[in-house]
């Protein structure tokens, strides 16, 4: 009964592992743009959020790698 | 400026962890440095960033979070006694690494109490890497949740988990490599562990706003916000340290009214409105909200002032979609209308990371209004490859397409290329220029794309036009998760398998009686349908079993054979065996590797 082969259904989001592939396409002109026009649209120079994302640091893993063992 | 990587190499390292097969692994975004390079929206890069920074933090007194581990958040209260463990990630292996620093970094405590916020599996699935199964056993830790989440724990993900399972692989660019090229994160979080997902019930269910508990000491006030962002989740408040939990419901970005690997379409209207309750019943007296995904935010002013940006994002789209609906716009005209006002395009935690304004505003149109905008000319269209190909064929062959497809593509003209060329692939998913063409422009789409599902989605059909299918392991889930079907839930599943080419005019009917949990269920085919009834009793069933629920999943999921079964004494039956391997030859089997950018053969 392959059918019910549930392991199969994701929660919310599942499936894993990273890919292969590496693109070569470099950012068009007109990409390269719109992406620049970006960078004028928001106010990059505040910084609040990476104060409060870093605020309160105790410590991490070095690596930041997680294993199953 | 310090950037995420190098405050990474800034900070005190205070642990390693055993080798083994990696199912997290941060590292792997280290490339998120600095200035944005020309294939990334600044705004994107900006979000991952933020989204790689990792660790354990304290967010105010006996309020800790650890952060970067997952998808997800996982938060730590000290309470009298232990730990209260606030949403465990989405596996095992992140949580229990998350528990490990936490003890290590602020002293050893045992884990009394869990606290899932709402029924997606990024906030529960690490639970038995936290739990110590003597202690639950033993009935010392307390395990609460919103009502409706065991149903919805498990429901939401079952009957469409299949093309979801599809989707959500593109969603999540799980095929992509890492980098400026590739996958740069998923405006949520990064993305998601590669773990065990595990799920135990709730002992504790909250089901009324304005519910108080004292959790080993640590009283809490809980609201209600079933059907927000998930149609069964809480939101709730710590008055000692005037710390507020805001779950998924306020986060740092524009979330999905609608979610791209495939969900029932949410209502921006209530969402909006539970956040503007969460103002009023906790605006005043706040010091910091925290939530499980994305970093805290202190001071009251601040605050409110992110629940404001919130709650409208919402109302926003929710109120201009149907404005423009009832002046008889069509969703597609509607998401290319609507514009975010200033202030709300200028705060960070409105812009679209996760969600974005275009998507959102069709699934508001469809939530209300469905599918069909109303125009007769769409009510009954021929099937894409069909139609692909007569366009192909008015437009005077493939070959005239390309070239004009090529000089749209030379304008930089991307959305137009995708879309016409789309019918030419549909047509004919062997022309490898055409896959090529398309691949490039969806790749400079995503390049593009500010939103970390967007340019998911983009880049992996474009690696999908190049490569084909490439099938990504899929994840662990445990058999806590399958365990928690209802019987009725897996009939319902299994009838959703049935084949009318198979089953034709064939007739059977079946009792199965469930002794652990004292069930009975007729299942009966008739007009190519499967029916379950609870509680009853069919009369001359062509089969007749008395089992258990594990003993039935060990057979569903070919665990068990019928004879083994019976052997071991969890099964007994009696009548015609044959006719249940009748009913199973007569069901199709779901493969998730399916092509996305051609049509399924």
């Amino acid at each position: 009964m392959r059918c019910l082969n549930m392991a199969r259904i994701i929660l919310l989001s599942g499936v894993c592992l990273s890919g292969t592939a590496t693109f070569a396409d470099t950012a068009s002109p007109k990409t390269a743009a719109a992406n620049a026009l970006m960078l004028q649209q928001l106010d990059f120079s505040d910084r609040r959020d990476f104060e409060d994302a870093t605020r309160g640091f105790i410590a991490t893993f070095d690596p930041a790698i997680i294993t199953d063992s | 400026m310090r950037h995420a990587a190098s405050l990474l190499r800034s900070i005190p390292r205070s642990l390693r962890i055993p080798d083994g097969a990696p199912v997290w692994n941060q590292d792997q975004y280290g490339f998120l440095e600095g200035k944005a390079p020309a294939t990334v929206n600044p705004s994107l890069w900006r979000q991952g960033q933020l989204n790689a920074i990792n660790g354990l933090f304290e967010v105010t007194d006996g309020i800790y979070q650890i952060r970067g581990f997952d998808l997800s958040n996982m938060t730590l209260v000290r309470g009298d006694t232990g730990w209260i463990v606030i949403d465990p990630l989405v596996s095992e292996e992140t949580a229990r690494a998350g528990l490990e620093l936490a003890n290590r970094e602020l002293g050893a405590l045992p884990v009394v109490a869990v606290i899932y916020s709402h029924s997606h599996a990024d906030h529960f699935g690490g639970v038995r890497g936290i739990v110590d199964p003597d202690r639950f056993a033993a009935g010392q830790v307390e395990i609460i949740a919103p009502s409706g989440f065991m149903e919805y724990a498990v429901a939401e993900n079952v009957m469409a988990g299949n093309v979801m399972t599809r989707r959500a692989a593109y969603q999540f660019g799980n095929v992509l490599e890492k980098g400026p090229k590739g996958q740069v994160g998923s405006g949520l979080g990064q993305t998601t562990s590669t773990g065990t997902v595990t799920l135990i019930p709730p002992t504790d269910i909250v089901s009324e706003t304005g519910t108080e508990m004292v959790v080993d000491g640590v009283p809490i006030i809980f609201q209600m916000a079933n059907g927000s962002e998930a149609p069964s989740e809480f939101i709730f408040y710590f008055p000692e340290q005037k710390a507020l939990c805001l779950s998924e419901v306020a986060t740092h970005v524009m979330h999905n009214v609608y979610t791209l690997r495939g969900a029932k379409m949410r209502d921006a209207l209530g969402w909006s409105k539970y956040i503007n309750e969460t103002i009023q019943l906790f605006g005043d007296d706040v010091k910091v909200a925290f939530a499980g995904h994305h970093w805290p935010t202190w001071g009251q002013e601040r605050v409110v002032d992110l629940l404001d940006g919130q709650r409208d994002i919402y109302r926003f789209i929710h109120d201009q979609t149907l404005r423009l609906a009832n002046q008889g716009y069509g969703p597609r005209d509607i998401a290319n209308m609507i514009e975010l006002p200033e202030a709300l395009a200028q705060n960070f935690a409105t812009r679209g990371y996760y969600g974005s304004l275009k998507h959102n505003a069709e699934a508001v149109y469809n939530y209300y209004l469905g599918w069909f905008d109303g125009n007769p000319a769409n009510l009954d269209r021929l099937p894409p490859a069909e139609s692909g190909a007569r366009y192909v064929e008015f437009i005077g062959g493939p070959d005239v397409l390309l070239a004009k497809a090529q000089a749209s593509f030379d304008k930089g003209d991307y959305r137009w290329v995708a879309e016409v060329v789309n019918h030419l692939l549909l047509a004919d998913p062997e022309n490898e220029a055409a896959r090529e063409l398309q691949a490039k422009a969806l790749t400079q789409l995503g390049y593009q794309a500010e939103s970390g599902p967007w340019r998911n989605f983009y880049l992996s059909g474009a690696q999908e036009l190049r490569d084909g299918v490439m099938p990504t392991p899929a994840p662990r889930i445990g058999a806590d998760v399958m365990t928690a079907m209802t019987p009725e839930m897996i009939f319902d599943f299994l009838a959703l398998h049935l084949n009318p080419a198979k089953a034709g005019d064939q007739t059977l009917t079946f009792n199965f009686e469930f002794t652990d949990v004292d069930e009975q269920y007729a299942v009966s085919l008739e007009n190519d349908v499967l029916n379950n009834t609870e509680g009853l009793v069919a009369e001359d069933a062509d089969a007749s079993f008395q089992l258990t629920l594990p003993a039935f999943g060990a057979l569903l999921l070919q665990r068990a054979t019928v004879p083994q079964l019976v052997k071991n004494g969890t099964l007994t039956f009696d009548g015609n065996l044959q006719a249940l391997g009748q009913l199973m030859s007569m069901m199709d089997t779901f493969d998730p590797w399916f092509p996305i950018t051609t049509q399924v053969k």
